[in-house]
């Protein structure tokens, strides 16, 4: 906490200066909750909007926490997933409300929520906005530490020689043979250099400092200002001294986005998210790029290209494999240009990630099956379709919530949804249907969680009951054709 | 690698007196009980104005509870179905918004239309010139209008798309709706408020409250 205040401090000092207009946010790096209060919430506020900056926490390990609301409220606390610390948000006016938080060591990676608790006279109401926390970067050196952080507890790592070589021992050498084990404890790179005078020389890497923070920093500038070849270039420097700079190949794809080169921003995107398969920004990016090559791939197929159409919906599926619109265009695409296997095989990819969908039921001239067919018609072709698996595990509290929120939702006729649900099950097995419950699982989609039901039908066809659950209104409402027909009949 | 950028804008973030609008721009909500500051409205033609407490909740009421305690009465009588309005200077980037957004009470007798009328900066100087000789109409500007109609008692919430308002002076300004502060553009100057009487002369009498624009 004593650095988040050292950094209020500094920011107090640092705001009378800064540019306000500045543009120094970028909206794809926030985590934003935002709306108006819904009904069954204890306050009624025309807008509340909460957020967490950055949503992707990396090596600063500190985050932007702030509340706004349309009008006052009298107190906002902000607390964590990972543990017991709260932190009282400052406000000068009662709408507008904000504060630092240092991320604990020990608080390990992945998703993790803020839950603010906004109090006003009348009662209180709760907002919890997610951010992630990366895996901090680890560059291990002489003295073992942790960039930017404390020391880690270090004892290097086994090399084994390769082919024998001299080894220089305070100032004299030793033969070392082929296989002989040693202990790295540093990995020092060296730079051929040329110096004033024309000559060259080598330096240990270790021992110059490289401009890939400044080419960095002056790429973001670039990029600000508008200057999108001159931050290309920037960021080609970079790469230049680090081939594995994620990072730069994103803000590169980006730049390229900016300049229209749709082509070379999807090639750059696709190396960051290759060398860095958890970025999350990467991945927003990718997802903004794939609704470009969808416009473009949507285009062809109207206009019955549906060769350039296929390329333009492959790309689509590169940067964002779970778009279904696009599997079932790519298959008709194909079966356009009479590839039959491959789009069916393309709408099967479809169901994977849209088991309902009755376009694709139809393309693959499947029959659709609802709830009352579910219980009484056993002996139906069964549809096997993979239950994707949840992209990120939620944060115990959140998965609790949102499973505790759903059971015991109720029906249109005030039954329990966990009863309801008892009750579909019991009548199923009834009539015959063998059964396999898998139970309860909860993922994040969208702003919302999405809490399914999942049991087995005979033959491994998979079934589940879908609600969309909002953990801070407590809204539960169904999802797909089974929880609708659950929700409306029992 | 740390992150210079966002270590400042962590900064720029936390200081309490400088919030940027990402999901919002709070017009008014008039909780300060003043129209006259923060920010100033100004009357035209015969509506009167004037800050006045909201009545007591007699139910449950989601929307009137959360017009809080003020609102801002408009009220006055029309010799040709024009009242008069309300006007408030803006100056924002409403690029990243999509919606205005208003809750109107018609909590005296009087019915009528409310017009809602915006003004984007057109010729790029932060400032709206307007010709008194021809009704106070913006010369270089553009103006947006739309209508929402003022009901029967009780707070109602109107949510106009920014697309349904429709260019009021076609041929003036670049009849382009561009509420951006970019190239030097002021973005969306103004707002103004004008009620317009059910009959030709005829009587309005109601509250607006919670202005907003939104996404």
């Amino acid at each position: 906490m004593r650095k988040a205040v050292i950094l209020v401090a500094v920011v107090m000092i640092a705001a009378g200066g800064w540019g306000l207009n500045r543009p120094i946010i970028n909206r794809e790096d926030l985590s934003l909750k935002a709306g108006p209060t819904g009904p069954g919430e204890k306050l009624s506020l025309v807008w509340v909007e909460a957020y967490v900056y950055p949503k992707v926490v990396k090596e600063e390990r500190v985050v932007s926490l702030g509340v706004r609301t349309a009008s006052g409220v009298d107190s906002v606390q902000a607390s964590f997933d990972f543990g017991k610390d709260a932190v009282d948000l400052t406000s000068f006016n009662g709408m507008q409300w904000g504060g630092a938080y240092q991320i604990p060591e020990g608080v390990g990676p992945g998703l993790h929520v803020v839950r603010y608790a906004i109090a006003g006279h009348k009662g209180s109401i709760q907002r919890t906005v997610e951010f992630f926390l990366d895996e901090p970067v680890r560059l291990a050196g002489r003295d073992g530490m942790l960039f930017g952080e404390g020391v880690v507890d270090y004892q290097g790592w086994p090399l084994t020689v390769v082919s024998t070589c001299t080894a220089l021992v305070d100032g004299t050498s030793c033969v070392l043979n082929a296989g002989e084990k040693v202990t790295g404890i540093s990995k020092v790179p060296w730079y051929k250099v040329v110096f004033d005078n024309g000559e060259e020389g080598w330096i240990p890497a270790s021992k110059v400092k490289e401009p890939l923070d400044e080419f960095f920093a002056q790429g973001f500038e670039a990029y600000g200002a508008g200057n999108y070849e001159q931050a290309v270039r920037y960021y080609k420097n970079t790469l230049t001294i680090d081939p594995d700079f994620a990072k730069a190949y994103f803000w590169l794809a980006k730049c390229y986005y900016r300049m229209g080169d749709f082509d070379a921003s999807y090639r750059a995107v696709k190396e960051a998210m290759r060398l860095d398969e958890r970025d999350i920004e990467s991945k927003v990016f990718a997802d903004t790029l794939a609704g470009e090559y969808y416009r473009i791939a949507h285009g062809r197929f109207r206009q019955r290209r549906y060769h350039e159409a296929v390329s333009a919906y492959q790309k689509v599926l590169e940067l964002k494999p779970t778009s279904v619109p696009s599997w079932v265009e790519i298959g008709k695409s194909y079966a356009k240009l009479g590839f039959e296997s491959e789009a069916s095989e393309a709408w099967r990819e479809a169901l994977k990630f849209d088991p309902n969908n009755r376009e694709i039921h139809a393309l693959l001239k499947i029959k659709v099956r609802a709830v009352p067919e579910f219980a009484a018609a056993p002996k139906k072709k069964a549809i096997t379709v993979a239950v994707p698996e949840p992209a990120q595990k939620l944060p115990a509290f959140v998965e609790d919530e949102s499973l505790q929120i759903t059971r015991a939702g109720k029906t249109r006729k005030g039954t329990r949804i966990e009863a309801a649900l008892r009750s579909v099950m019991t009548l199923a097995r009834s009539l015959g249907t063998p059964l396999v419950e898998k139970g309860w699982r909860a993922k994040k989609q969208g702003e919302s969680y999405l809490v399914s039901y999942v049991c087995e039908q005979g033959q491994g066809a998979i079934e589940a009951f879908e609600w969309m659950v909002d953990i801070d209104t407590k809204r539960v409402t169904a999802h797909n054709d089974n929880a609708r027909v659950l929700m409306n009949r029992w | 690698m740390k992150r210079p950028a966002v270590i400042l804008a962590i900064m720029f973030f936390t200081s309490t007196a400088v919030f940027p609008q990402f999901s919002f721009y709070l017009v008014d909500n008039f909780e300060d009980g003043d129209y006259s500051s923060g920010p100033k409205w100004w009357g035209f033609g015969e509506l009167k104005t004037k800050v006045v407490s909201n009545p007591p909740l007699e139910t449950k009421d989601l929307i009137a509870e959360s017009c809080g305690d003020y609102a801002l009465n408009l009220c006055g009588e029309s010799k040709q179905w024009y009242v008069g309005g309300v006007g408030t200077d803006l100056s924002v980037d409403a690029s990243e918004f999509s919606r205005f957004q208003i809750d109107v009470n018609g909590d005296g007798e009087g019915k009528g239309r409310l017009k809602i009328e915006l003004f984007d900066d057109d010729n790029m100087n932060y400032s709206l010139e307007q010709d008194p000789q021809k009704n106070y109409d913006p010369i270089h500007d553009d103006k947006w209008v739309a209508e929402v109609s003022i009901q029967g008692k009780g707070f109602i919430r109107t949510s106009i798309p920014f697309s349904a308002f429709r260019d009021a002076n076609p041929g003036v300004g670049d009849d382009i709706w561009n509420p951006d502060q970019k190239d030097g553009s002021g973005g969306l100057l103004k707002m103004q408020l004008v009620a317009i009487s059910e009959t030709e002369q005829g009587k309005v009498d109601f509250s607006i409250d919670n202005l907003l624009l939104t996404y």
